[in-house]
Parts: C-alpha cells; sequence; structure tokens
C-alpha cells in the first residue's frame, strides 16, 4: 500500500500500540473530556491523529505538540480500537513514519441500538 | 396559575386542597369566595366545602375581626389565607436559581436541583476559551450553543422533577468537537454522551452504553426530543 507522503504504509497488528497527544485544556478535575477524541481533516486524510508505537515513542509523540509541555501522552490498543469498529489506518508522512488515522469516530445516524 | 406548588411549599396534603380531579386555580378559589358568599354552603361540593372550612374557622374569625359579622369573618379569612398562600408560591419562585448571560435569563431550576444548577454554572467558562484553546485548531463556542445546551439539560431535569419526582444525576457539560457542547452522565453502571452542536438546526447526537455489550446511539432534535426516552437511557433511579 502507498501512504500520503508516498511512503509505504503497513497494516498494524493488533497488539501494537498507538500513542495521542492531549492537551492540558483537554483535562478537567483529572479526566480527560471526551470531545478530545476526534477526526480531523477531510476526505481521505481525516481521522484521529496517533503516532505507531513502532515507529514514535511516547515522548516522540508528545515533542510533535506544538508546545509540548502543555501535553500529555495516551496510548490505544489497536486490538482495542477494531473491537469498536472503528478503522486503524497507517498514513505515514515523510517527517513522521509513525502517523496512524484512527476512523469512524464521527458517525451520527438514526437512533441505533446494540 | 395553579396551586399545586403551594401546597407542597406549606407542607398540606393535597386532599386538603381540592379535588375534582384538577388542582384549583386563583380564579377557581375567587369564584368559590363568590359562590360560598351568594349561594351558601350547601351548594359547595364537599371538597369545596373542606377547602372552605379549613380557612374559615369561626373561632379564629371571631379572635381575629372580632368587629365583622360572621360571615365577614369567614370570607376575609379565607381571602387572607389564598393571598398569603399565593405570596409563598411568589416568593419561593423568588428563590428559584436563575441562569443568566448578558443580563438575559438562560433557564431557571428550583432549588432543590441546586447540584444541577452548579454544574451548568461551572460550565459557563467554556465560554472563555478563544480560537485554538488547544493549541490544535478547536473553535471557541458560541453563547447559543452553551445556552442550547444549559437548556436542554435543566428543562429535561425540570420535567423528570415533575413527572416522576426524581432529581437526575448531574452531569458534566465539557467544551466538545467543532464548537459543540458534550453533555456527559456516567457512574460505574452506565455512561451517556450527548453532544449538542453549534448549528442550531443541526442534530443532537448521542452514545451511551453499559461499558460491557449493551450500547445505544444515535441523533435527535433536542427542541423536540422526547424526554422520557431520555429518562430510558438515563435508568434514572
Amino acid at each position: 500500500m502507498t501512504g500520503i507522503g508516498l511512503l509505504e504504509s503497513e497494516v498494524i497488528p493488533d497488539e501494537d500500540l498507538l500513542y495521542y497527544n492531549i492537551h492540558k485544556n483537554w483535562i478537567r478535575e483529572g479526566e480527560v473530556m471526551p470531545g478530545v477524541f476526534r477526526e480531523r481533516g477531510e476526505e481521505e486524510l481525516k481521522g484521529m491523529s496517533t503516532d505507531w508505537c513502532k515507529y514514535s515513542s511516547p515522548q516522540e509523540c508528545r515533542n510533535r505538540a506544538r508546545k509540548p509541555s502543555d501535553n500529555g501522552v495516551v496510548h490505544f490498543v489497536t486490538k482495542e480500537l477494531r473491537y469498536l469498529q472503528l478503522k486503524v489506518v497507517h498514513a505515514p508522512f515523510r517527517n513522521n513514519p509513525a502517523h496512524t488515522n484512527v476512523k469512524g469516530i464521527d458517525v451520527p445516524g438514526p437512533m441505533k441500538t446494540e | 396559575m395553579i396551586i399545586k406548588t403551594v401546597t407542597r411549599a406549606v407542607g398540606r396534603n393535597d386532599s386538603d386542597w381540592y379535588t375534582t380531579g384538577s388542582w384549583a386555580s386563583k380564579e377557581h378559589l375567587e369564584e368559590l369566595i363568590e359562590k360560598r358568599e351568594t349561594e351558601g354552603k350547601e351548594k359547595l361540593s364537599e371538597r369545596a366545602r373542606i377547602i372552605w372550612l379549613h380557612f374559615s374557622s369561626r373561632k379564629r374569625s371571631q379572635r381575629l375581626y372580632p368587629q365583622l359579622d360572621p360571615k365577614a369573618q369567614q370570607k376575609i379569612i379565607f381571602k387572607s389565607e389564598i393571598v398569603s398562600l399565593f405570596r409563598r408560591k411568589e416568593t419561593a419562585k423568588e428563590k428559584n436559581l436563575r441562569i443568566e448571560l448578558d443580563n438575559e435569563l438562560v433557564s431557571e431550576l428550583p432549588a432543590e436541583l441546586h447540584e444541577i444548577y452548579g454544574e451548568l454554572e461551572k460550565s459557563r467558562s467554556i465560554l472563555q476559551l478563544k480560537d485554538d484553546w488547544d493549541d490544535q485548531g478547536s473553535i471557541r463556542y458560541d453563547k447559543d450553543t452553551w445556552k442550547r445546551s444549559v437548556r436542554f439539560v435543566s428543562n429535561y431535569a425540570k420535567w423528570v422533577l415533575d413527572k416522576v419526582s426524581i432529581k437526575i444525576p448531574s452531569p458534566k457539560i465539557y467544551p466538545g468537537p467543532d464548537g459543540g457542547i458534550d453533555i456527559q452522565w456516567k457512574d460505574a453502571q452506565y455512561r451517556l454522551l450527548i453532544n449538542i452542536p453549534r448549528d442550531p438546526e443541526a442534530e443532537a447526537s448521542f452514545y451511551g452504553d453499559d461499558y460491557n455489550k449493551e450500547k445505544i446511539s444515535g441523533t435527535f432534535v433536542p427542541s423536540k426530543f422526547n424526554l422520557g426516552l431520555l429518562l430510558n437511557l438515563l435508568k434514572a433511579s
């Protein structure tokens, strides 16, 4: 497969971790607000931007924030995201081979139960 | 205007007051006074007679208004009690918790919903967030979005209190994605998240689960939403 930055995208194993930056303003009374988990961008580029542990450490992920000291890092287990019917798509950039989009978070629709 | 609130405020049983299946309005009570005066007590229904007797104790009226004849005494006592009750109701209303923005009343909650009031007041801080408040391009929040969110929560809380006498759990009000506001109920058994969108014409979305297999999600129009459905979602108890 070809990635967005012409780098090859790979299939991410279920057990691998994805790192995600959270700005301090998304934390209140010790709890992370749900709105921080969201997709950004349009069309093919749309997704929640995370970093795959194969190519990034949590610190490297944090350093990609505009002001690292204002951010913290959480991680997701890929398997658990897939269990929630979310798509995990490795979308490497030239300057960030770890970049991975999580898709399917914004799915408003008629009321349904499971 | 109905007198139900007043009877609660003064702690009387409903049956002390009225009863043909509905509550007495101020107009009705005035009519009752008139009827009692012009037609005599035999024309009153049994319940109305109870009301009358309750307010027009002969002993009391004689003590308070010895200069008047018994009929006038009864009438004045009855009227003064009614006036007093409505005054109490107005006083109780003044004690309601008001949420205002720019000198405009956004919503009003009875004092017993003070926890929800506190959370709604706390959420006012959302309006202080400027564009790019998270260094990731998140936009600021419109006053209108906040007002719609506050009204949704307070209307729902009042509705449940009125219909089933339950105080709903206090939700958290958070800044949400794309200028929308998130309302979250969460405890050890369930969680429910509602997003009031920035666009007033757009539908609100919700997601709830029991941390396990039971999940519910969808969209709705906040102004037309069946609040009873939300009661089920919240499993209020």
